[in-house]
């Protein structure tokens, strides 16, 4: 056993240099994905790593601007990436789709948060003249998309959405009821195979500000205890889906 | 992971990482707003850590173009899966230049086995490289890190060297330096435990 450990940490070490083969490496990640300790270990090996790595550089040399170009390119979707990485995102994009399209469901929001969810407190500028404004102003943009979430439970929950092209939106919740103080509502959205929180709202939400980046598929609000949450515990209470 | 790890971050907007460079957010608090595709946090990440990832990876090709493909797609797959990195296991520049060796290595080593179909004197090219790569830590700035890795033994030194800069497998290390299999695992990670007492003592705790 103590020399099965200590196999176990010497394949490890190997591991972390990337010196082991194929069916090592699966060995290690199976044997990393339940013992803590063995990912303590791991971590401490890659953190020495990195200070090597950093100390035996022997091409004191910057990447050119074009790599930082080529990044923002492929991520805007332009046709000037390399075949290469472009087909890496064509095959990350289809194992998503295959695995979204079987699961997304508010209903299952709680599931798909684990994936990788995000959860921040907007910024306290609500009813602001100036949000009025852009409120008023993106309303009146005819490429502007405007969302009305629907009620999805008990609570006569309604609230209105307004975003342009460029992710910037606003929620305009003229009918969610005031919570107690120790509960909040919270907004997400599903951008792309993501669901990804946009907004811990407070408990009588007015108009808040928010920003999403890629293609939005929906937006939900919950009810969820006051400070927002990463993984959505509680009632979904409006909902809007731009297939439904 | 990144889920987890969010609780511990301290609430922020998204706007604020929208084209500003100013504020200083942690790398954490980056990655969370790249999650949220945040172009100007994955910017910001680039401009901290892009030279780091691309040093590492032409030590590792020796082939600027290479180095400058995998520094994209590490960048990529940060933008594509962010919740891979877990603030709580370590810093954002260990996780991205473990992936920027991985990556690294891959690719070296689709390249020596294309060399190693064209001719059989691997071995021999390996023997090379272990004396060629003895040079590597001379271009060490630091003296702490040259003291950390004077702490070790050859046999370590020459085990590290070979596995993490060269790419070999720690098999092919032990046929080129003659030694058990089992003995380039263990050396490799003495060698790393030894490297992080030097190095904490050094007060560079990694």
């Amino acid at each position: 056993m103590i020399d099965d450990h200590n196999d176990m940490l010497d394949l490890l070490a190997a591991y972390a240099v990337d010196s082991v083969s194929p069916p090592e490496r699966a060995r290690v990640e199976a044997a990393l994905e339940g013992d803590p300790h063995l990912r303590s270990e791991l971590d401490e090996h890659r953190a020495v790593l990195s200070v090597l790595a950093q100390a035996v550089d022997p091409y004191p040399s910057t990447p050119s601007a074009l790599v930082w170009e080529l990044i923002s390119a492929e991520i805007d979707g332009a046709n000037e990436v390399s075949p290469k990485l472009a087909s890496v995102r064509d095959i990350q994009k289809q194992k998503r789709f295959t695995k979204w399209t079987a699961t997304i469901s508010f209903a299952a929001m709680g599931l798909a948060l684990l994936l990788g969810v995000s959860v921040f407190q907007l910024q306290q500028e609500r009813n602001t003249p100036a949000i009025e404004t852009a409120i008023q102003d993106l309303l009146g943009d005819p490429s502007a998309t405007v969302a009305t979430l629907e009620p999805a439970g008990d609570l006569a929950a309604e609230a209105r959405i307004v975003f342009g092209t460029d992710g910037v939106g606003y929620l305009y919740a003229d009918s969610l009821p005031a919570l107690d103080a120790s509960r909040t509502y919270q907004l997400w959205a599903i951008v792309d195979d993501r669901v990804i929180s946009a907004g811990v709202l407070g408990s009588d939400p007015e108009n808040s500000p928010f920003q999403v980046v890629g293609d939005v598929a929906g937006f939900a609000i919950t009810e969820e205890v006051a400070g927002g949450v990463p993984v959505s515990e509680g009632a979904t209470v409006a909902v809007w889906l731009r297939n439904a | 992971m990144l889920a987890l790890a969010i609780g511990q971050e301290e609430a922020v907007s998204p706007q604020q990482f929208s084209g500003t460079k100013d504020s200083e957010p942690s790398d954490a608090n980056l990655v969370v707003a790249v999650a949220r595709f945040d172009q100007g946090a994955l910017s910001v990440l680039y401009d901290r850590h892009g030279t780091a990832v691309f040093a590492l990876a032409r030590r590792l090709v020796k082939s600027r173009e290479i180095a400058e493909e995998v520094t994209q797609e590490i960048f990529m797959r940060l933008w594509n899966r962010p919740e891979r990195f877990d603030p709580s296991r370590g810093a954002l520049r260990s996780f991205l230049l473990a992936d920027t060796h991985g990556r690294s290595i891959d690719m070296l080593r689709s390249e020596l086995a294309r060399k190693e179909r064209e001719k059989k004197e691997h071995v021999m090219d390996v023997r090379h490289t272990a004396d060629v790569e003895s040079e590597a830590w001379s271009n060490v700035a630091s003296d702490e890190i040259r003291a950390a890795v004077a702490a070790l033994s050859e046999g370590e030194r020459k085990a590290i060297e070979l596995a993490y800069f060269s790419g070999y497998t720690y098999r092919q290390v032990a046929e080129a330096l003659g030694e058990p299999e089992g003995t380039i695992k263990s050396r490799i990670r003495t060698g790393m435990k030894r490297l992080k007492g030097q190095l904490a003592a050094a007060g560079m705790t990694p």
